[in-house]
């Protein structure tokens, strides 16, 4: 007995030194001991740098307009543009759900797949909205964070919420409100809002911020801040909701969708029910103290950036920093060539035509002096045929002496481009592929955010969404007085806008114009085309103005040619031919055919979602 | 005894009975007396060190002499238990002279922990491979030598690269959504099968039902695989050698189309696609075809430049067993060698970048017998592998092979240099002869030993056992890396079309100088600690053994979250009553840290019950049968898996960086991630099962099994009911549901008549599955639906035909997934709506995971030690996706055309062909999951065949052998498919299926 005895004292000996550095534990210490250690919501609020690390993190959720990689939110609309929906430009980037979702209008509520022009799922709003919540209901126990601190930090975080909810709205209407971080076992039903509901609910979110943030930066914060929420953020998001609420989308006698009844429609969801023209006033009451604290505020507030027009315009949207940006959003800093796959817009804009201007958007910018472009010279005078004939010496170029704005959002015919001419004419460097197809099809190119696709200019420089600019704010002002009734005192809010770029007012621009409400209006859509290019307003314009005409009218692109006489080349002679671009489900067919369907205003919610049973309807259409 | 409550009239008689004999055992062990017998092994051999004791005192024991003889002091009429050194049991009915034959029935049969049942006692499921029939494969890695054996075990080779660690096992189909994979057990403790070698391995057992995995609580749901190494065995010292070489060939290698059909393929995909400029031009094409200019139109097969048609295995092993009553070894050393198919050798003398494989294997398995009551076993294995490969790994080699087509560009320029191009940059034999090597080097420890004392001294029939095991696993890398440089060509032809002018050679990239690096690839570590208290008696017509067991178990991975802490407790009895009637009930208790402390222990019960027929006295008259036995258990069985490490807990982690400012630095982020899981638990598996065991004639054996296993407790995402409202990653839930039923039936007749020998045996299994629940949220349609459908069911569209005309398009519903033109596959409109979408996907075929039929049938005569073994293996009701690049999806992305596909292309003369028109576009209409590409993925494989010769016991009688034996063995001969071009186990990009002939010798001194 005594060998056993010896053996089994050894045993226990060689078990404990088995696991000689962990004591030896047995039963539940041994299996309650986790595979491994984790960061708990207890460390991140434990300190103040982790937890505004948390809120930082939500700022990453925002939307950037941009296709950037292929994640979910990255990848847009399988790297085509929500602009290329718009009459201003076409996708010419086959494989983007742009064409293989709406241009052939197969884009319904069970195919919504993640590439839509927004995911109600995949989008990250939600999960942006949830970790602002968790950010506001946790940061209190921050133990070195001071109270002045923490209340503008939460102040960020609202403005993290009501940006996706600003988003979600224009795409989807009325929303479930959340208004807390769901637990997993938490009750969730949350029925739709009412259209009304979610805008207070969105514009109560803009109001509280703005009693905390600071209206700018100081000029010392810009350098190391700039990009966090401030009160002209909060009071420009909220301008920006007012008006897309006041428009006739929502605030009409009569829903936008008739020919069926719809439970969205029916529980006002998608609109208000009645019309209010007094939604207009509500626009520039914020307006009005929109600029009266700008005027009050100690660092000078913010102002349009002036100088050079193309280079100011470009500082405008572009620049980090600058004096009018209310609100940009950051994925990355900079890249290091154009071919990289997780910064694709550079690949999708600059090579692929995931957005091309159309013609009928280089129709709307004037003249360099502000006068209006004259369309009709598109019409056969400069056809391939006449412009040979003799007599032909006082050719114009169309695309010279034009509203600089043109040539920093569009690459056109012998505009400046990597340090020489743009040769957009058939066969030239930019327009090697003479079929529709391509970066240049409609015989324009995108210059905008990419420019020379150089070090120099785009990709070296770092680089930002400009998510609302001062200017909207100008040109909103100018739509609401407008429309309530109070045109003559619009005017100096577009001239502003028009004079960074160099053109003259619009009195001046149109001499001998009569003006009314909706010539105007007109004119303050163009501008508001013409400023934002590629900034995702058009779409929501179109939208809120319910304009069925713009979604079904024609659009053009132009063929340029040079120019040989007797078999010799003409130097910087060219000569033009319109064309039709190719079509879209929702345009009228080539026998007068209208296929259009107001549906298209809003977005679909995705159908295993509407039967999840919490609460959400459809919208009208799908 | 007499608390047990007793109702049947028949028992209360039997007992009295038992009483009776209990006294008349008494009386009778006074007279004592001398029988004798012999002890024979199943080939009717002598078996050395077979314990024979008195059942009824067990302390009244000898041992065999050399010659099989024993004698013992046991009363005629009564019982004695022959218990043989490779564990098989006998208990007979002594007579003056016995003569036990200890054939294969007489086997125990391992059930794991150290427990074993006869087969006549055993109420579980299970199933047993024995080294004869492992030793019929020539696979060198032992994972891959189990095809077609082992009733009830689904095993699946996944490519032909035989050191790889691509075995799918499967016991019982897909029982779960998830994970479900077997637990593999080698000696008892969870080791990878692929460290060890055929050669060591004694048995493999194949535990299915309740009654033999409820014992393994939270890791038994799948299945046990129990392992079972040689151990010493009392005898003269036998030592065996043995040497096998393998000529190895590859099959069904792809085939593309030469460098003139690829350029005509190309144009004609274009015009396909509305290209109206070819892609080649008629002078290059007339160059294609002439190779009068290879440097620029280039004719190269690749699989012939980077494959060679032959690669060689050896395995050399020297096994040494024998022992005494107080000490039995088994030791082995094996080493290993394999060349693989590669070609092209390397550019830089100094290095190998073949791939090439070795291994040396060392074990010893030690019984030593420390005093009459004590015994204790260490088994040691020490694994060491080398693995040596170009400097990319096989798939990137593969896809190169694959995807660059015979015109891409010449293997190297008539100047010397690489070829390339711009399309086509990388070349598959640069990228394994010129970009440097990597070379792995692993080692493997399985350390374990056993105390086990019998405690008779406290109580008659009590003993304990402890034991430890101790094993690790580590591998390195180190390489040497570089890139080549390569020269693309381009030229134009003068206008007569036979002159190249303009030649232009660029160099792209540089050959750099080999850059050294190494790093731990991959490590772990497990300790296990176990210990038991058996109490086992027989009482005249009662028997019990029973035992209480706990083990202790830490396995820790490579890298965070990887540590398994997991305890067991278990129960067991196995009660026998008359010889006739057998009961097992186990209970276990199962902690694990996988789930959330304070709800991570999971209580198992199981219970079993057989009748042996054959005891019965109304079949005492038919000589028939020789054992016949009806069987059925119930219990749960659990599995721990979860998808990641804590999912109970709230997790939080850092990420999502930021950029303020107006500078190029960013701030970094923390966030919330995935939802914690609340109320998680563990999967259970309700496991029936029905089975009869029988022998018939002395020659037939049947084994026929039928189950039902219900699968609950399932973790599933919540995303299919959760409103993603809630703005995180669902949560998961334990709320899935999968039925799984089956049955299984083998039937094996073994003879011997004279001289003449013959073994032939079938099996099949039939397993399907059916998913109850998994939370699958809303669709639209039913056929849409995978609730009630098999587990890993394909679903994709049904093709109904190709577009004949731009006619027939216009007439059909509007296909949403690309353009269609003539020539593009038609689908059907399930829900006939005029559109084609998502929404028209059905259900086709079946899983591509795992078959629902698996079969097999093996076939052995001998006549005078010449003989012949033949495997066949088949599987039914399994479906392939042939969605391979260049293969079935050609062209795309620059990719090759396969000649299968090229010949079966639909063209307008050839409007029924098998597959849709040539495009070089991505065409998501002919290029998704649709019937076109699912394809019945049915074999039957031969796996084995072997001609053999044994030498004769008269022939060896003059020489200092033995025995011996020498062979020659086809392995993987012929596969009977629909498949035909591709492997039905191996169809994507892979190293190819291979199929081997080997020269073997095997002697024993």
């Amino acid at each position: 007995m005594k060998i056993i005895n010896n053996l089994i004292i050894g045993f226990i000996v060689l078990i404990s030194v088995v696991s000689c550095t962990d004591d030896l534990k047995l039963g539940n210490q041994f299996l309650d001991k986790a595979p491994g250690s984790d960061i708990t919501i207890d460390t991140v609020f434990s300190k103040s740098v982790f937890a505004q690390s948390f809120l930082w993190n939500a700022y990453s959720t925002l939307w950037f307009g941009l296709n950037t990689d292929w994640s979910n939110t990255g990848v847009k609309m399988n790297m085509g543009l929500q602009e290329s929906m718009t009459d201003n430009f076409q996708s010419y980037l086959n494989w983007d759900t742009v064409n293989s979702m709406y241009y052939n209008g197969k884009y319904n509520s069970s195919i919504d797949g993640n590439t839509s022009a927004y995911n109600f799922i995949t989008e990250g709003s939600w999960s942006g909205i949830r970790r602002g919540w968790i950010f506001i209901e946790n940061v209190d126990r921050v133990p070195d964070m001071d109270a002045a601190t923490k209340a503008r930090l939460k102040a960020e975080a609202r403005m993290i919420i009501a940006c996706h909810y600003s988003d979600m709205y224009r795409h989807f209407g009325g929303l479930p409100i959340v208004t807390k971080s769901f637990k997993a076992n938490d009750n969730m039903q949350l029925p739709r809002a009412t259209a009304k509901e979610t805008l207070d609910f969105i514009t109560s979110l803009c109001d509280s911020a703005l009693k905390v943030l600071p209206w700018t930066l100081s000029k010392d914060d810009v350098a190391k801040w700039d990009g966090r929420f401030t009160g002209g953020a909060a009071l420009g998001l909220k301008i920006r909701m007012l008006l897309f609420a006041a428009s006739p989308l929502f605030n009409d006698d009569v829903p936008y969708y008739t020919s069926q009844s719809y439970e969205s429609i029916d529980k006002k969801q998608v609109w208000f029910g009645k019309k209010d023209p007094t939604m207009w006033n509500d626009v520039v009451t914020a307006c009005n103290q929109f600029f009266t604290l700008n005027s009050q505020d100690p660092n000078g507030g913010y102002s349009l950036v002036t100088g050079a027009p193309e280079s100011s315009y470009r500082q405008a949207y572009f620049g980090r920093g600058n004096s009018e940006i209310l609100i940009s959003t950051r994925k990355r800093a900079t890249v290091s060539y154009e071919w990289d796959a997780n910064w694709y817009y550079n690949q999708s804009l600059g090579h692929y035509g995931a957005a091309v201007p159309t013609l009928n958007y280089g129709d709307l910018f004037p003249l360099a002096d502000g006068t209006p472009f004259d369309k009709t010279v598109w019409n056969d005078t400069l056809g391939i045929y006449k412009v040979n004939a003799p007599g032909d010496t006082t050719f114009i170029d169309p695309f010279a002496n034009r509203d600089p704005r043109m040539y920093e959002t569009c690459l056109v015919n012998n505009s400046s481009y990597k340090g020489r001419s743009a040769e957009l004419w058939m066969g030239g460097r930019e327009r090697l592929n003479t079929a529709e197809s391509g970066a240049c099809a409609t015989g324009m190119g995108v210059y905008k955010f990419i420019m020379d696709l150089t070090n120099a200019t785009s990709i070296g420089a770092p680089s930002e969404w400009p998510y609302l600019r001062l200017a909207e704010i100008y040109l909103s002002y100018a739509e609401a007085l407008n429309q309530a009734n109070r045109t003559a005192d619009a005017f100096t809010w577009v001239d502003q806008v028009r004079a960074r770029a160099g053109l003259k007012g619009l009195m001046d621009s149109y001499p001998g114009k009569t003006w009314t409400q909706d010539s105007f209006q007109e004119e303050v859509l163009n501008e508001r085309s013409r400023e934002f290019g590629l900034e995702e307003v058009r779409w929501y314009d179109l939208v809120r103005w319910k304009r069925e005409a713009d979604f079904r009218k024609s659009l053009y692109g132009v063929r340029i040619y040079r120019v040989y006489r007797n078999g010799v080349l003409v130097p910087n002679r060219y000569s033009y031919k319109k064309f039709n671009l190719f079509k879209r489900s929702w345009q009228d067919s080539d026998d007068g055919t209208k296929n259009f369907d107001p549906k298209w205003y809003l977005a679909a919610f995705p159908v295993a979602e509407i039967y999840k049973k919490y609460g959400l309807t459809q919208n009208p259409g799908w | 005894m007499l608390t047990l409550n007793i109702h049947n009239m028949k028992i209360r008689y039997y007992l009295i009975l038992l009483i009776f004999a209990l006294t008349f055992c008494l009386q009778s062990s006074v007279i004592a007396q001398n029988i004798s017998g012999k002890v024979l092994d199943m080939n009717g051999k002598p078996v050395y060190g077979a314990i024979i004791s008195s059942q009824k005192n067990q302390l009244i024991k000898v041992e065999t002499d050399e010659k099989g003889n024993f004698e013992i002091q046991v009363p005629i009429g009564e019982k004695f238990v022959v218990t043989t050194p490779d564990k098989a049991k006998r208990i007979v009915v002594a007579k003056q002279y016995n003569e036990v034959n200890m054939n294969r029935l007489y086997s125990l049969i391992e059930l794991g922990n150290t427990l074993a049942q006869s087969k006549f006692e055993s109420t579980a499921a299970t199933s047993t491979i024995y080294s004869e029939d492992i030793m019929k494969s020539s696979a060198i890695n032992a994972q891959n030598s189990l095809y077609g054996r082992g009733l009830g075990l689904t095993s699946l080779q996944n490519d032909g690269f035989e050191s790889d660690n691509n075995t799918n096992f499967n016991i019982r189909g897909l029982g779960s959504l998830q994970g479900n994979s077997p637990m593999i057990l080698v000696d008892g403790y969870e080791r990878p099968l692929s460290s060890l070698v055929k050669e060591e391995i004694e048995s493999v057992t194949i535990l299915k039902d309740a009654a033999s995995l409820a014992m393994y609580g939270l890791r038994g749901s799948n299945g046990v695989m129990l392992v079972t190494t040689k151990q010493g065995i009392i005898g003269k010292t036998q030592i065996d050698f043995s040497y096998e070489h393998a000529f190895i060939q590859p099959v069904r290698l792809p085939q593309f189309v030469n460098a003139y059909t690829y350029a005509n393929a190309v144009n004609e995909a274009r015009i396909n696609d509305g290209i109206t400029t070819p892609r080649y031009t008629d002078n290059e094409l007339a160059a294609f075809q002439s190779g009068k200019f290879p440097d620029y139109y280039p004719n190269v097969n690749w699989v012939d430049q980077v494959l060679k048609n032959n690669a060689s295995s050896n395995v050399y092993n020297v096994s040494i067993r024998g022992g005494s009553s107080k000490v039995r070894y088994f030791t082995e050393m094996n080493l290993t060698s394999d060349d693989e198919l590669m070609k092209p050798t390397n550019i830089v003398p100094a290095y190998s970048s073949q791939f090439r494989y070795s291994r040396l294997n060392i074990r010893t398995n030690l019984d030593i017998q420390l005093t009459p009551s004590t015994n204790m076993k260490v088994k040691l294995l020490g694994s060491l592998t080398e693995s040596n490969r170009p400097g990319n790994v096989i798939g990137t080699i593969m896809t190169a092979m694959y995807n660059t087509p015979a015109a891409a560009f010449p293997v190297k320029t008539s100047t010397g240099e690489w070829g390339g191009s711009d399309t086509w940059t990388s070349n598959p034999v640069a990228m394994i002869a010129a970009q440097g090597y990597g070379k792995s080097d692993s080692r493997t420890l399985f350390a374990d030993w056993t105390l086990n004392q019998d405690l008779s001294i406290i109580t008659k029939g009590l003993s304990a056992e402890a034991s430890i095991a101790f094993d690790n696993y580590a591998d390195y890398w180190e390489s040497m890396s570089q890139t080549y440089r390569y020269s693309k060509n381009s030229t134009q032809f003068n206008a007569t079309g036979d002159t190249l002018v303009n030649p232009v050679s660029t160099i792209v990239g540089s050959n750099s100088n080999p850059v050294y690096s190494s790093s731990l690839g991959s490590q772990w570590q497990h300790f296990n600690a176990f210990g038991k208290i058996d109490y086992k008696r027989i009482w005249t017509d009662l028997s019990l053994n029973s035992s209480l067991m706990f083990l202790h178990d830490q396995y820790v991975g490579n890298g965070q979250f990887t540590t398994t802490n997991r305890e067991r407790l278990n129960g067991y009895a196995h009660v026998g009553l008359f010889e006739k009637y057998f009961m097992d009930l186990s209970l276990t208790a199962n902690g694990t840290n996988k789930l959330q402390p304070g709800h991570n222990i999971g209580i198992f019960p199981s219970v079993g019950a057989a009748w042996l027929i054959s005891k019965e006295n109304f079949l005492n008259d038919i000589k028939a049968i020789d054992f016949l036995k009806l069987r059925a258990s119930y219990g749960i069985v659990g599995n721990d898996y979860t998808s990641s490490a804590d999912l109970y807990k709230q997790t939080y982690g850092t990420g999502g960086t930021y950029f303020f400012g107006d500078n190029y630095t960013s701030v970094t982020g923390m966030t919330e991630q995935r939802l914690a899981t609340t109320g998680l638990t563990y999967e259970k598996s309700h496991k029936t099962n029905v089975g009869l065991e029988g022998r018939f004639w002395n020659a037939v054996d049947l084994t026929a099994e039928a189950y039902y296993e219900r699968r609950t407790d399932i973790l599933v995402s919540t995303a299919g009911s959760v409103s993603s409202v809630i703005g995180a990653t669902p949560s998961m839930s334990n709320d899935g549901i999968v039925d799984n039923k089956g049955i299984e039936v083998g039937l094996n007749f073994n003879q011997s008549i004279g001289d003449f020998k013959y073994n032939i045996g079938g099996q099949f299994t039939y397993a399907r599955s059916t998913i109850i629940n998994e939370n699958e949220g809303f669709v639209q349609y039913d056929y849409l639906r995978q609730t009630g459908k098999p587990v890993g069911q394909i679903f994709g569209y049904q093709a109904i035909g190709f577009f004949k005309d731009q006619t027939d398009i216009n007439a059909s519903p509007a296909q949403s997934f690309s353009t269609v033109v003539p020539g593009d596959i038609k689908f059907k409109d399930q829900n006939n709506d005029g559109k084609i979408n998502e929404l028209d996907k059905v259900a086709l075929g079946y899983n591509n995971i795992c078959p629902e039929i698996y079969y097999s049938a093996n076939l052995n005569l001998e006549y005078k030690g010449f003989g012949i073994d033949a495997n066949f293996q088949g599987v039914g009701n399994y479906s392939a996706i042939l969605n391979t690049a260049s293969m079935f999806w050609p062209l795309r992305n620059n990719t090759n055309l396969s000649t299968y596909y090229y010949e079966n292309r639909w063209t307008p003369s050839n409007p029924n062909a098998l597959f849709p028109r040539l495009t070089t576009l991505q065409n998501n209409n002919n290029f998704n999951t649709n019937s076109v590409w699912v394809k019945d993925c049915s074999y039957l494989k031969l796996r084995t065949c072997e001609i053999y010769y044994k030498f004769s016991d008269k022939l060896l009688a003059k020489s200092f052998l033995t025995k011996a034996k020498i062979y020659v063995r086809g392995m993987n001969l012929f596969s009977i498919d629909q498949l035909k071009v591709v492997d039905p186990e191996s169809y994507g990009i892979a190293y190819p299926m291979t199929a081997s002939f080997d020269l073997g010798i095997n002697v024993g001194f």
